[in-house]
Parts: C-alpha cells; sequence; structure tokens
C-alpha cells in the first residue's frame, strides 16, 4: 500500500458516555480519494472528525505525517489538514471572496491586511471551483450546488495537502452532487491532494473513490481498493440488506442495487 | 470577470466615506449636546469656549456643565456598543446584546445594595457617592462570572449562555426589585434613576476613569477583528480553519462584560445601545469585523448622545434619564428585527 498521511490507532471516541467507535485501527492513503461509508451510526463522521481534531479521543491515537495530532498547534494542523463540515453556516450577506478568504486565517498575522500570497491563492481556490464569476455574490444569492462550491473554494483556500469531507453532496440533486464530486477528483488529479470523504450514497463513492472504508458498529468492516471491498458479499453484511453488485456499463465501475433482507429472491434477475 | 473586479474597489471607497460621516455626525453632535441647555450656546460660542476663547460664562457652562456630560454619554455609548458587537459576533446571535448576560442587572445589584448598606436614618450615604460605580463594577463582574461558570459547568455553547445569562438577569432584576421595596423610599428613587441609565450627574473623574478604561481595552480590540471574521463560521468550520474556538470566545466575551460592566458602573443601565448599534453597523458597513467595530462604536456614541439630548429637551425643564429615551427608540426597532427575522426564517 501506498505511505499514508494520517492513521488511527487503537484509537476509541465517544460522544459523553456512549463509545462511538472502540479500538479502530486505520491508514489512509496519500494522494488519493478514500471514501467513508457504513450505515449511520456507524462512526464514519466521527471518525472524521476525531482526524480533523474537532473530537477528543478516549483513548488510542491519531496520527498526522508522523506526529499525533495533539502535538501540531492548531495553525499548524489547519495547514495540514482542511475540513468541509457536514453543515458549515456563514452569514448570507458575506460575499465569496470574503467567505473563500476565511480559509487564510491560518496563514494571517492577527494585525494584518490579506498579503498577495492570500489574495493569489484565493484567486486561484475560486477559479479551481468555476466561481469566478460570482467572487463577490452574496453567499445567500447562491443555488445549492455553487454554494457548495463556495466552501469547496474556502476550504482549499487553507492550502492544506489534506482535505475532509463530510457529506459534500448532501441536500445536492444528482447533477450537483456529480458536479461537486468532479470537482474533488480534479483536486486529487490536478493538485494531488489526499481527500477523504464521508458519502451516503455507495454509487457516487465507487464511481469516485479509488479506495473505500465500510464501517459498521463502530467496527471497520472492510477495506481497500474499491474493487476488493465493493462486493455483494460485504455490503450486504455492512448494511444488513440484500444487493446486487454490476457493472457500470460504461466506466466498468460497480454499482450495487439494494434490496430488502429476504426479499432479492423473490424478484429474481432476468 | 470586470464586474467582479470593480465591486471590492467601490465598497473600499464606500467604507471609509461611511465612516467619515458617522464622525462628522458625531462632532455635530457634541456641539448641539454643549450648545442646548437652560441657556443656548450657538455652535460658535461652544468652539470658542472649547479652545479656551469664550467669554468666561460660556467657559464655565461648557467645561464644568455640559462638557463632561456630553463626554460621558458618547463614552458610554462606545462601550456598550463594542460590547454588544463582541457579544453578537462570539455567540453567533443577532439578538445578543449586553443586558442578556447579566451584566448590566448584576450592576443594578450593586448599586441598589449599596445604597441601601451605606444609608443611615436620615438618608444620607454614609460613604462617598464616588464608590456607586465601584459597587456596580463588583455587581456586574460578580453575576456576569455566575454566568460565566454555569455555562462552563454545562460545557454549553453560546444558546446555554444567552439562556443562563436571560435566567441571571432574571433572578438579579428580582432581588433589586425586592431591596427597592425593602429599602428607604428616597434611595429607592435613586436607584430608579440609575436603574433607567442616566447621564446626569457626569463628572471629570467619571469621564476621566471611563476614558482610561476603554483604552485599556483598546489594545485587544486592536488584535480581534481577524478572528472575530472567523466567528462568522460555525463552531466546527472555524476550528477546521484553525481558530481556537473556545479560548477565543471566552476571550470575546471577557472584553465585552469588561466593557458593559465599565459603561453601566458611571452611567446604569442605558438599554437597546448594545443591541441596535452593532445591528446597525452591520447593515451600513457589513460584516467584517474592523469597520463593523469602528462603525459600531461610533454609532453607539451617536445613539447616546442623541438620546440625552432629547431627554433634556423633550420636557424640558424636566430631564428624562437617558436610558427611557433608548429604550423608547430602541424597543420598536427591536420588535422591527424579530419581525423581519421571523419573516426571513419562514
Amino acid at each position: 500500500m501506498r505511505d499514508s498521511f494520517a492513521s488511527f490507532e487503537s484509537a476509541s471516541v465517544g460522544y459523553r458516555e456512549t463509545l462511538v467507535f472502540r479500538d479502530l485501527n486505520l491508514s489512509l492513503p496519500q494522494g488519493r480519494i478514500t471514501a467513508l461509508c457504513g450505515p449511520n451510526g456507524s462512526g464514519k463522521s466521527t471518525a472524521l472528525r476525531a482526524m480533523r481534531g474537532l473530537l477528543g479521543l478516549e483513548a488510542g491515537l491519531v496520527m498526522i505525517g508522523d506526529r499525533p495530532l495533539e502535538a501540531w498547534s492548531l495553525r499548524d494542523l489547519a495547514k495540514q489538514v482542511a475540513m468541509l463540515t457536514q453543515a458549515p453556516s456563514a452569514p448570507d450577506e458575506i460575499s465569496v471572496a470574503d467567505l473563500v478568504m476565511l480559509g487564510r486565517f491560518a496563514y494571517r498575522r492577527a494585525f494584518a491586511g490579506p498579503t498577495a500570497e492570500d489574495r493569489s491563492i484565493v484567486d486561484r481556490a475560486i477559479a479551481a471551483c468555476d466561481l469566478g464569476d460570482l467572487a463577490e455574490r452574496p453567499l445567500g444569492a447562491l443555488s445549492g450546488g455553487q454554494s457548495q462550491r463556495a466552501w469547496i473554494a474556502m476550504v482549499l483556500a487553507q492550502d492544506a495537502p489534506v482535505i475532509l469531507l463530510d457529506e459534500p453532496t448532501n441536500h445536492l440533486d444528482i447533477a450537483h452532487a456529480l458536479e461537486t464530486l468532479e470537482l474533488v477528483r480534479r483536486l486529487k488529479r490536478g493538485q494531488g491532494k489526499s481527500i477523504v470523504v464521508v458519502l451516503h450514497d455507495l454509487n457516487l463513492a465507487a464511481k469516485y473513490a479509488d479506495h473505500m472504508v465500510l464501517f459498521r458498529k463502530g467496527q471497520v468492516a472492510a477495506e481497500g481498493a474499491v474493487a476488493e471491498v465493493f462486493t455483494q458479499g460485504t455490503i450486504a453484511k455492512v448494511f444488513d440488506i440484500e444487493c446486487r453488485v454490476i457493472e457500470d456499463p460504461l466506466h466498468g465501475r460497480p454499482i450495487c442495487i439494494p434490496y430488502p433482507r429476504g426479499r432479492a429472491a423473490e424478484h429474481p434477475a432476468g | 470577470m470586470n464586474g467582479t473586479k470593480a465591486d471590492p474597489g467601490r465598497r473600499a471607497f464606500i467604507r471609509p466615506g461611511i465612516i467619515a460621516a458617522l464622525v462628522v455626525l458625531l462632532c455635530l453632535l457634541l456641539l448641539l449636546a454643549i450648545g442646548i441647555g437652560s441657556s443656548w450656546l450657538s455652535p460658535e460660542r461652544v468652539l470658542r469656549a472649547l479652545l479656551g476663547d469664550g467669554e468666561r460664562m460660556d467657559q464655565v457652562i461648557v467645561h464644568t456643565l455640559r462638557l463632561p456630560r456630553a463626554l460621558l454619554a458618547a463614552e458610554a455609548g462606545v462601550c456598550l456598543a463594542l460590547a454588544g458587537a463582541l457579544l453578537q459576533r462570539a455567540t453567533r446571535n443577532p439578538l445578543a446584546s449586553p443586558s442578556v448576560v447579566g451584566v448590566v442587572d448584576g450592576a443594578a445589584v450593586g448599586v441598589v445594595l449599596f445604597l441601601w448598606l451605606f444609608s443611615n436614618e436620615a438618608n444620607a450615604l454614609t460613604v462617598s457617592i464616588d464608590f456607586q460605580p465601584v459597587a456596580a463594577a463588583i455587581g456586574a463582574v460578580v453575576f456576569a462570572a455566575i454566568v460565566g461558570l454555569l455555562t462552563w459547568l454545562d460545557d454549553g455553547g453560546p444558546m446555554r449562555l444567552i439562556i443562563y445569562g436571560v435566567a441571571i438577569a432574571a433572578l438579579a432584576s428580582a432581588i433589586v426589585t425586592l431591596l427597592i421595596i425593602l429599602g428607604p423610599v428616597y434611595r429607592a428613587s435613586q436607584a430608579l434613576i440609575w436603574l433607567a441609565g442616566s447621564v446626569h450627574q457626569a463628572h471629570w473623574d467619571d469621564v476621566v476613569t471611563l476614558a482610561g478604561l476603554l483604552a485599556m481595552s483598546l489594545p485587544l480590540l486592536v488584535l480581534v477583528p481577524r478572528v472575530m471574521d472567523q466567528f462568522l463560521l460555525d463552531d466546527d468550520t472555524a476550528a477546521a480553519t484553525g481558530l481556537a474556538v473556545g479560548v477565543m470566545r471566552a476571550l470575546l466575551l471577557l472584553i465585552a462584560v469588561y466593557l458593559t460592566a465599565s459603561a453601566v458602573s458611571f452611567v446604569g443601565g442605558i438599554a437597546f445601545v448594545g443591541l441596535i448599534a452593532p445591528h446597525v453597523a452591520r447593515l451600513i458597513l457589513g460584516q467584517t469585523a474592523g469597520p463593523y467595530l469602528v462603525g459600531s462604536a461610533l454609532i453607539g456614541a451617536i445613539i447616546v448622545l442623541a438620546s440625552d439630548i432629547v431627554a433634556r429637551v423633550i420636557l424640558a425643564p424636566l430631564e428624562l434619564p437617558t436610558g427611557a429615551v433608548t429604550a423608547l427608540v430602541g424597543a420598536p426597532y427591536f420588535l422591527f428585527i424579530l419581525v423581519r427575522r421571523g419573516r426571513s426564517h419562514a
């Protein structure tokens, strides 16, 4: 396997009393898109938040690069790992350009305007997300897909080699979901980012991810290249459903067709 | 692309213009506040007296009576408005104001206790009235600390802070009512004037002390705008950009408590300034923290100064407490904000 940019070592995380996952061991490969999937409450979003230091660990370690998470200063960590949270919010009135500039926080001094470098990185992030014409638009005037791109531009302006995305396609229609994930794929290919994305939609995950981690009840149920993990048996077990996995006729990616438990036999394929 | 480049330039041009206009308005109000009174002084006479060149009588009126009052009103407005701006941003709640975190009612408890404890049978104070601001400050800090402690023990976010603040403020105001009913009548009326908020007893000492307190917060105020901008984001997103959310929120709230306690110690509970000034500043200057803070401060000074002028003129020779006027203007504006927010959320 390639080098990893982050790993969990016997990590346990909980909200108050209940542990969400226990003894998690996981390495995330560099320069790839890793999809975290699994049923609701299986711990995938929690793992992502723990990786960004938004949640403390009960036990174990999260390593970012060669150092444990706690050894990073907040600013250095922000320069290393950027994250789009599940429900980011900002006032409707602020412009896309101002929002994207907020991504530069870790680089800016307390008492100084943005530097030429800040401005050029913000401009590039806006351009990379195809928002050039909307830079001065207030956030409230954007469509769902546009505003998701604005948030991704903000995350990009953080100029971190690692980007975490927590359900970036939530609330987006299929066209905007595809558009968002195409952008994510461009970031990997064009800028060599390592990307970890929590996705609910298995078929979108299979279409865009290189590497997949399936969570079930706070444990890693399966992990590996998409072709290895995305099998009928594994998915049926992880999600407690029946399913058929077929091939996308255009690109050869696997597609899962789910059935409720015990119903697949009633309607045999063909 | 051309269109996108023109807009920030236009904004950079408009913002200083608005701030300059606010400064001019504030100066005009200062002249007016000093000119108006039982004897009218024209702006020219005011200016000459200020420069030490006027008639002796004018100089006495301006320097010992009207100037300290006008300055104290402006300073209190600046403190309360800045406190409101910090609070609203730190809690991400546009309806937060200094009075919701228990500071104002806490100060009131301090003042009423002070008037009660240090009065003798003849209704005279047994200690100097100069200690009243100290009592107010102690009350403010104690009650703010209770709110802070409760929120911290609860491990709660800004919404919890506001809920605890409202509850503790209600408790403090109940204590005040009780003390007023139980205490001597003469002191009660004095306490009521303080409660409503007034600058009519302004002395140079107050002006200098409050200016000093304000000046001490300046080094921090100069450093917080970048952090305040980050609080435009939700907590998780702000943390992911590298902000120490908890520590910085506590810092902003502490500065706000400090500024509120400073102001109410001298002028009492002048209502709604801390709510409305930041709101107007946001409307006309936008969300960026630097202009937002400067605008809030200027608008706060303008509101209190203008309210004090109205308080002196409207029922002359009687004077209303300044806070009564800010409340008369502020409460409807507050309702207006509520209704508009309600609609936009519908």
